[in-house]
């Protein structure tokens, strides 16, 4: 969406314009509800956080400035709503096992063709707090340091947790064997 | 290194599909984001609403206690006595038929009334001075006084029978026993035709003007504060974070009062109110010793908060400690400042807002001696005509942001206090108002915050009544 564009809909949802409203939902929905399947445990989760997402950047957007990406700004509420959900649902306050994690044997070739759905759902059998640091710092780009902020854990606990998650994941794919780009959820890009 | 090799290798394949995936939600979620935030449109309405309603019933119900006040019984010197009219014709012969008996309308009235209103009546006969024979046939009735008889306490002091202009018979005021006199008014032909009212012998009738004005200024400290409806994280987030402001107000009054007991005050006011965000984090370059402003963003900043991170570099100077969940953003916030160019330092943020009202305030003397009490209650249309948000670091820096977004600029509010006064001379008087006020709409329309700041001042000052 073009700057100008941008700020005309983000001006007329301000004004509580219905169809602006509804056009900036469209253009930003499909991304946000990926990056919920990510965060959240099952559908029916990251529903409720999109949805609860998508209010807040609503009941907030007075507040944004023109002065950064608009998607990435809507991308952060969104990780912190999931990150609110799931400590509201106490699934990160539980105490998290520092482990010295070996890592898996062998790295096979596992890029070979996965669908986006078949990523999806191993990101999802996760425990929470794994696929909290594996979303935030293999996808997002956070650090460990800020991580730790955000989990309230320390940086070693997440290392650990990201080098735990990444096991899982490897393992996961090396149990994998499917031809290239099938089942593709949704439009794609 | 392969074990590097290998991370990078699981990262990149899932970043690289995952991160631009595009999953189209389920149409519900639209429905039910649309529903929440056309619902918080949908209040403004009801607000309004409810806003007119409480300022008719307001007004009703002050003009409804106005009227009734200008339709007592005038004058605190007849207040609960009867005011009688009699049929005082001088010759039945020469009385034209019905002519009296439509000057009056009669009223029954209780039975000890109308006894004294047959001692007087009788008396008033036997003293009939000029010889003319009265009827026998002069009925005893009380006639309340027609509506265009009422007497004011400035006609009543003319209305003395001596007083009564233009030449023919006059009617000598009369003792009665209950030590009432007869005063009336003579027709014409020089009969009295007219109602007769007793008023007290003895008892001077001052005369005092239905309505006295005055002027009077007060000022002083208030403290402001408003908590929030909680319907999100963030409001939530905001009513723990924040804490009220100390400042002040004054006004100029205008009194229009009528008798001793009420008043009606107007004027313009003005007040300063606002609330203080605390545990935020100012960030200042270690170089300069400077907070993080942008002088050349105006008056643009970003107050980041309720889990809305603030994303630009360079407009981020202070920001909530903590987000609503609790996590403390110091580091994350430096990591876009720059590590080692910027050092973080403890902050409030300072919001204020500035008011001049017109009030509109009732105020009954219930305690009217040299110390008089007030009870207060009314409403003022306020209109904010500037804002403010500043930074005050910890250690005494302090820098102003800009203006604030997202303020309703006109605002109806309540007022209710109690005034307590003491009389200095005849018509100056001392007060001391505590006296609270409440916006009755929301003040600020920004993100879904509703807010109904309240104010409570303690404002003292003069007035002087002519």
């Amino acid at each position: 969406m073009l700057e100008p564009d941008l700020r005309d809909i983000i001006r007329k949802s301000l004004e509580g314009e219905r169809a602006a409203q509804k056009a900036l939902y469209d253009a930003l929905a499909g991304r946000m509800y990926a990056l919920c399947l990510r965060y959240a445990h099952d559908e029916a989760e990251a529903k409720d956080i999109l949805q609860e997402g998508f209010i807040k950047m609503f009941q907030n957007l007075g507040r944004f400035r023109f002065e950064g990406s608009f998607e990435g700004w809507v991308r952060r509420i969104m990780v912190n709503t999931a990150l609110e959900r799931l400590r509201r649902e106490d699934h990160l306050t539980a105490s998290i096992e520092e482990v010295d994690f070996q890592d898996p044997p062998g790295r096979d070739d596992v890029e070979a063709g996965l669908s986006a759905q078949d990523l999806l759902a191993m990101i999802r059998e996760l425990s929470p707090q794994y696929r909290m640091v594996f979303n935030l710092y293999a996808i997002e780009g956070y650090s460990h340091k800020e991580i730790s902020k955000m989990l309230h854990i320390s940086e070693g606990t997440s290392k650990s947790n990201l080098s735990r998650a990444r096991a899982i994941l490897q393992e996961k794919l090396k149990q994998q064997d499917k031809p290239v780009g099938r089942s593709e959820h949704g439009k794609g890009r | 290194m392969e074990r590097d090799d290998r991370h990078r290798h699981v990262d990149e394949v899932f970043r690289a599909r995952l991160s631009d995936l595009n999953v189209t939600p389920p149409a519900e979620v639209w429905k039910a984001v649309e529903s929440a935030v056309s619902g918080r449109k949908k209040v403004r309405p009801l607000t309004l609403f409810r806003l007119v309603a409480a300022t008719l019933l307001l007004l009703v119900l002050t003009g409804s206690l106005w009227l009734i006040y200008l339709n007592k019984p005038s004058g605190g010197d007849l207040a609960g006595r009867p005011v009688f009219s009699d049929e005082t014709s001088v010759s039945q012969a020469e009385e034209p038929a019905g002519s009296l008996a439509q000057e009056h309308e009669t009223t029954p009235v209780a039975a000890g009334q109308a006894k004294s209103t047959g001692a007087s009546s009788l008396q008033a006969g036997k003293t009939d001075g000029d010889g003319t024979k009265m009827t026998a046939q002069r009925e005893r009735t009380t006639v309340a006084p027609a509506p265009e008889e009422r007497i004011s306490p400035l006609a009543r002091r003319s209305f003395s029978p001596l007083d009564v202009p233009g030449p023919g018979l006059r009617v000598p005021p009369v003792s009665s026993q209950e030590g009432l006199a007869y005063a009336g008014r003579l027709g014409p032909d020089n009969r009295a035709v007219s109602s007769v009212t007793l008023v007290p012998a003895e008892e001077k009738v001052e005369e005092k003007p239905l309505f006295s004005w005055g002027i009077g200024a007060t000022a002083g400290p208030l403290f402001s504060y408003r908590n929030l409806p909680v319907k999100t994280e963030y409001t939530r987030f905001l009513n723990e974070q924040e804490k009220g402001m100390l400042s002040y107000g004054g006004s100029f009054s205008f009194f229009v009062k009528r008798k001793k007991r009420l008043s009606v005050e107007t004027g313009i006011s003005y007040y300063r109110t606002g609330q203080v965000s605390t545990d935020m984090v100012a960030f200042r370059q270690i170089k300069s010793g400077n907070l993080a402003l942008l002088e050349s963003k105006g008056n643009n900043y970003l107050y980041n908060s309720g889990g809305v991170p603030g994303y630009s570099v360079e407009a981020l100077f202070i920001a909530n400690r903590r987000d609503p969940a609790g996590n403390d953003q110091t580091g994350y916030i430096l990591t876009y400042l720059g590590q080692g160019l910027y050092e973080p330092v403890d902050a409030e943020l300072q919001f204020d807002y500035q008011f001049v009202e017109v009030p509109l305030v009732l105020h009954y003397r219930v305690i009217d001696r040299a110390f008089g009490v007030n009870l207060m209650g009314g409403m003022g249309a306020s209109l904010l005509f500037d804002s403010r948000a500043s930074v005050v670091t910890a250690d005494g820096q302090h820098a102003i942001l800009g203006h604030l977004d997202g303020l309703r600029r006109s605002n109806i509010n309540s007022i209710v206090g109690v005034g307590f006064s003491y009389r200095l001379g005849n018509d100056l008087l001392f007060r001391m108002e505590p006296v609270m006020r409440y916006y009755i709409n929301p003040v600020s329309n920004n993100g879904g915050i509703e807010a109904h700041p309240f104010l409570f001042g303690v404002y003292s000052g003069m007035s002087i009544y002519f």
